[in-house]
């Protein structure tokens, strides 16, 4: 059975593209939401195996729902990947102190993202 | 010296006498245009002025403002003067005391706003004229130029303060007398926090007297708004012992604001654009690995073409906030011992493939050249050179890399038999989208800014960037940083 993915951005066609390139490429069962309160709703009910989540979203962003998903009995156990657009170093080392599985950068190459992805998560 | 005063005489009426009386009393209106005078004005003017006459006839440099500020001292009881050149009514220009006295009625005309006594110093021996005139000068420089300038003794105490102090910092010029400058001024880091003492210039310069010019610095103003300013030390000799210090301090905050702006601006603008660029790049990337169908050849082209010119739009973005960073010194950086020599082979094993492509050689040699740099931020300056080396190069040339260090210096030299650079353009070459000719953008590809990011590392890493040139011969280039400590241990293991 495939790994269950879910993907959170608020942008709808880069939802639409790391969704499409997670299923089609990497052949991953993939669900998409388009803001931090549905993702919670999502991972609660449909419990993915991982989540690929932007971090600068409106309302509830990637850090805020990533400490709600980590304080939730049913999602503290899900593993997060951030996606951002963000390209400073020192943002990236800020992200990376988060307790989430990694960082991928925007743009990403949809070629290569279900393995970059995987490689994070230490999927074989 | 005529210490008694006699009654008023209209102006108009003041006999010329020839009797080289040395003292007047002048009577000023609120306008600053004389309305009487005494007995002995027409001598020392040489001349009988005509009711009205603007006070600038006679006193020609005095600026208004200076009558106004003598004026609260006079009232205090103190009798304020100063010295400045005046003008008698013949035309002659002679040194005079001015002194503003204290309101009095009557006396030498009534209603009088001001009263002035002027004391002609042109008796004084020549050489004591020409110092007193020579010091007139340097206090008209003082005064014009729109900086603090503040002279503070050893325990930082102001015992000279130019008058542009008082507007720059929102004070009057008597707060400044004796306080302590570093007090007074709050002086701090630009960003407001406070100097360690061991980085406080002005402690620094008095300890040690040493210049220390263009601090990024800020002050606070006595309303409470902070200013970022530059401020130059420089120490005050006595007999060859520190005295004191002159402090130099220059409002940069509407450059300083300007600039966060466009960094704001730059940064946002950045972000906007790699939004929809991620979307272009993920549809494009899609389309030529065929998730979507096997492409016919010319679509796959035409795509080809897309996916590459999305890829410069990337590069230019990244390449432009990368810039910004490191103009605006906000690219962390970290210091590790690495080898030149090391860096560079790495980065000839990347570019292998592209000269390969363009029977390029790349040859050289590689002496040990020890830094402590951060290597990320290293790499990219060094690739930059050997690429654009490359970029400038026909196909089939040999392109030359050489590491090298001396007792104080670690370098990387990039050599190439391209073009060259025209002599009038080098200074210009490490400013933003400076290429030669405006056509090598498009032929030859790159964002413009790559020698302006490797100038700016190379700076930020203490170091600089050497070029020499020569038209249809070549350029050369080297990436200079200060040599690393020899390390005693690793020598002997």
């Amino acid at each position: 059975m495939s790994r269950r993915v879910l993907v959170v951005d608020d942008d709808p066609d880069i939802k639409l593209l790391a969704a499409t390139a997670l299923s089609r490429v990497g052949g991953f069962d993939v669900r998409a939401v388009g803001n931090g309160k549905e993702a919670i709703d999502v991972a609660s009910s449909w419990q993915p195996d991982a989540i690929l989540m932007d971090v600068h979203m409106p309302g509830l962003d990637g850090p805020a729902t990533a400490d709600r998903l980590r304080a939730g009995d049913r999602t503290c156990a899900i593993p997060v990947v951030f996606i951002t657009a963000s390209v400073g170093a020192a943002e990236a080392a800020a992200l990376s102190l988060l307790p989430v599985s990694g960082v991928l950068m925007k743009p990403f190459d949809p070629m290569t993202l279900p393995a970059d992805f995987s490689a994070l998560l230490e999927w074989t | 010296m005529h210490r008694k005063e006699v009654a008023a005489r209209p102006v108009t009426t003041a006999p010329v006498d020839n009797l080289g009386y040395k003292e007047t009393v002048l009577a000023l209106d609120s306008a600053y245009a004389i309305v009487g005078t005494d007995y002995r004005a027409a001598s020392l003017l040489a001349g009988t002025c005509s009711a009205g006459t603007p006070v600038d006839v006679i006193l020609p440099d005095v600026s208004v403002g200076l009558f106004g500020t003598s004026r609260r001292r006079a009232d205090r009881g103190s009798s304020p003067s100063f010295e400045t050149l005046a003008r008698r009514l013949d035309g002659e220009v002679f040194l005079a005391e001015c002194t503003r006295l204290p309101e009095r009625q009557g006396y030498p005309a009534d209603g009088a706003a001001i009263r002035l006594k002027l004391r002609d110093l042109s008796d004084l021996p020549e050489s004591e004229q020409l110092l007193r005139r020579k010091r007139l000068r340097e206090q008209q420089i003082l005064s014009a130029t729109r900086n603090v300038v503040f002279g503070v003794d050893l325990q930082h105490r102001i015992d000279f303060a130019n008058p542009a102090s008082g507007t720059v910092l929102g004070r009057r010029l008597r707060d400044f007398a004796g306080a302590d400058a570093l007090e007074l001024t709050s002086l701090a880091q630009a960003d407001g926090s406070p100097f360690p003492d061991v980085d406080n210039p002005v402690l620094r310069t008095l300890e040690d007297g040493i210049s220390r010019p263009m601090v990024e610095s800020s002050v606070v103003r006595r309303d409470g708004t902070r200013l970022i300013t530059e401020l130059s030390c420089s120490p005050i000799l006595e007999g060859g012992e520190l005295a004191g210090a002159v402090l130099v301090i220059n409002d940069v905050t509407e450059r300083a604001t300007a600039q966060r702006r466009k960094d704001e601006f730059l940064s946002t603008v950045s972000h906007e654009l790699r939004s929809p660029l991620t979307s272009i790049r993920g549809s494009l990337g899609m389309l030529a690995g065929g998730i979507f169908g096997e492409l016919s050849p010319d679509a796959g082209h035409m795509v080809d073409v897309a996916m590459s010119n999305t890829h410069r739009l990337i590069r230019l973005v990244n390449d432009l906030l990368h810039v910004e960073r490191l103009s605006s010194g906000r690219v962390p950086m970290e210091p590790v011992d690495l080898d030149l020599s090391d860096a560079v082979a790495e980065i000839i094993k990347q570019q292998a493939p592209a000269a390969m492509q363009r029977s390029q050689r790349l040859a050289g040699s590689f002496d040990s050249a020890p830094v402590v740099a951060d290597v990320h931020q290293v790499s990219i300056a060094i690739t930059n050179l050997i690429s654009n080396a490359m970029k400038f190069s026909a196909d089939g040339a040999s392109i030359y890399v050489q590491t090298g260090s001396d007792t104080e210096h670690a370098w990387v030299t990039v050599r190439d038999e391209g073009t060259g650079i025209p002599a009038d353009q080098l200074a210009s070459i490490f400013e933003r989208f400076r290429q030669v000719d405006t056509a090598d953008a498009t032929v030859r590809g790159g964002s413009g800014l790559g020698l302006s990011i490797t100038g700016h590392i190379a700076s930020a890493l203490g170091g600089r960037v050497d070029v020499e040139s020569s038209l249809g011969v070549g350029s050369s280039f080297r990436l200079v940083l200060p040599r690393a400590e020899p390390n005693v241990e690793t020598s002997q293991s």
